[in-house]
């Protein structure tokens, strides 16, 4: 694709799916540092498979680049993060309090990242975008019981995964 | 607390996005597009800009951005023929060994700042950053130097120095800065220009003390982006870049860089962390035997035996190979941190399952242990709820304990 067309699909790419990899990418990170990282990752990706984002398939595609930039997010953080330094004030710190809501909202969003692809993807749609289960087979390109099924698997893996972490009802 | 993970998804779902998150949306990829549309060789130079925020390779990134500021004010220039000023300039670029220079925020008094070094055939020596609080107020401020592939990373608020590899990151740069290509960033210019689509105006006084005033106004749907950049008539050299939000014809600051000095002796002293604190704890991660190889175990079991490895070594005593599994502390330093305690690990009472760590930005798992110890000569089991294990900074296969026990 000529350089200044590569540019001109970008921007109407850009143009029409800004709010949904905000939306999906501030639900999945919510920590507007990360958000940010992850902002310019999901912009890098959208560039360098611009030509993929100019038809039907253009949604699944942003899905996949959304959830590879939220991973990559979390790396690469030089000096970023004080979790890499042993903390000598922890070292007699007593038993910690039980997480808050707010981690375990963040440990579901950890979690979310790391399922397999297509039932992470329908999480994301099912549940941080509330779109309906036709929907999603559509853009996953699957039929309605195989996007139903992606998300009971991807219900189910979470719930093993942060077992011990929340109480199930 | 009872809650379900569909409560938490839904709950998830429905909380708007806050207006600033769009906006800061929306400015990210204002700004991708101002990069992509400056030059052809995208990858790199996208790659760098996306960094700049967040650590070491904004400083290279000064240089780039030097470059690109000198070689479009020659080629825009009317008052110098384009060949000549080309030919000038390039020799100017590969001229450029040393660079100081501060990048300002807005709504923050003190800059980042940053000092380069780079060799006879231009390629990076030397690195320091002064970073302050308010860039990550969990760290605190920070000094870092870069040096071979390796940087030092010293936490003041935590007394302690962090080595880290540094070797990828700096590789991109070095391929970014050989891949640019400024006489492609001004034709981008120049044709969204012709587009409509960003303007560039040129202020050239003839009193060659005053500097040439360069600003570019990308267009957006919604608002413009303005970058004023000053440059210097003698040596052609960027002095400042500052960046504005232009909306309904109001001006909000962005921030900017500052290009304080060029080709200044750099005191060597600067590249080496000084003064530091006495018992300031140093933590090597660029050690090769730090930690434990994960192999072919899932990241869960890999948690599970760097925890019981660790308290293991602490039972021994073996405060090396303790060290070594809580990132490359040194066993004395270690030792001398649990003498000062009176802390004894008399034996391990349970190792438990591995969960994601409470902290997803770590990407560690947290492993709940009970430990019995003697603290003062008194035994008690104490329970650790989530020991953090994660893979070693620059050494993904290695996997060492993080954040305190």
């Amino acid at each position: 694709m000529e350089y200044s067309r590569r540019i001109e699909v970008f921007s109407k790419v850009k143009d029409q799916y800004l709010r949904l990899v905000t939306a999906v990418l501030w639900k999945l990170t919510g920590d507007r540092e990360i958000f940010e990282e992850a902002m310019q990752y999901a912009l890098l990706g959208m560039w360098q498979h611009v030509e993929k984002l100019n038809g039907d398939k253009a949604p699944a595609y942003l899905y996949r680049i959304a959830l590879s930039a939220n991973s990559k997010a979390w790396h690469n953080r030089v000096g970023q993060n004080s979790d890499q330094v042993p903390d000598r004030a922890t070292v007699d710190a007593g038993p910690e309090d039980k997480a808050g809501q707010a981690e375990l909202v963040a440990e579901v969003q950890r979690a979310v990242a790391r399922l397999p692809e297509n039932q992470s993807k329908a999480i994301v749609m099912r549940y941080l975008e509330q779109r309906d289960y036709d929907e999603i087979a559509r853009i996953l390109g699957c039929s309605e019981v195989a996007s139903r099924s992606h998300v009971c698997k991807a219900l189910a893996a979470l719930r093993s995964r942060l077992h011990g972490c929340l109480d199930e009802e | 607390m009872s809650k379900d993970i569909e409560q938490i998804l839904n709950q998830l779902g429905r909380d708007p996005v806050p207006a600033e998150i769009q906006q800061l949306a929306e400015d990210t990829s204002m700004r991708f597009l101002e990069s992509v549309s400056q030059t052809k060789k995208s990858g790199p130079l996208i790659l760098l800009e996306m960094i700049m925020r967040n650590g070491l390779v904004k400083l290279a990134a000064a240089a780039v951005v030097v470059v690109a500021g000198l070689l479009a004010i020659l080629f825009w220039s009317p008052s110098v023929p384009t060949a000549y000023a080309l030919e000038q300039t390039l020799a100017a670029l590969h001229s450029v060994r040393t660079l100081h220079m501060r990048d300002l925020a807005p709504d923050q008094n003190e800059p980042k700042e940053f000092w380069i070094e780079c060799d006879d055939a231009g390629e990076l020596l030397n690195v320091r950053m002064h970073v302050p609080a308010w860039d990550s107020p969990a760290d605190g401020a920070k000094e870092v130097v870069w040096h071979a592939g390796k940087a030092q990373v010293w936490f003041k608020a935590k007394g302690a120095v962090v080595t880290v590899n540094e070797k990828d990151k700096v590789a991109q740069l070095l391929e970014m800065v050989v891949a640019f290509d400024p006489k492609r960033a001004l034709e981008r210019v120049m044709e969204l220009q012709e587009q409509g689509r960003a303007q560039v105006q040129i202020e050239h006084p003839s009193n060659k003390a005053e500097p040439i005033k360069v600003t570019v106004t990308y267009k957006g749907d919604r608002q413009d982006i303005q970058e004023v950049m000053m440059i210097n008539q003698a040596t052609l050299l960027l002095e400042s870049k500052y960046r504005y939000r232009l909306v309904n014809g109001q001006e909000e600051y962005l921030g900017g860089d500052e290009f304080l000095s060029y080709n200044q002796p750099i005191d060597p002293s600067m590249f080496v962390l000084e003064n530091l604190p006495a018992n300031v704890m140093r933590v090597d991660m660029t050690s090769p035997d730090v930690g434990l190889a994960r192999g072919s175990l899932t990241e869960e079991q890999i948690a599970e035996k760097v925890a019981k490895e660790f308290f293991d070594a602490l039972v021994a005593e073996d405060y090396d190979r303790a060290g070594r599994l809580i990132g490359g502390l040194t066993g004395d330093a270690l030792k001398t941190m649990l003498a000062g305690k009176g802390l004894k690990f008399v034996r391990i009472v349970s190792i438990g399952k591995a969960v994601p760590h409470p902290n997803p930005a770590t990407r560690g798992w947290a492993v709940p242990c009970e430990v019995e110890m003697e603290k003062d000569g008194k035994t008690s089991v104490e329970t650790f709820p989530s020991l953090g294990v994660r893979p070693v900074q620059g050494q993904p296969d290695r996997w060492v304990v993080f954040g305190g026990f």
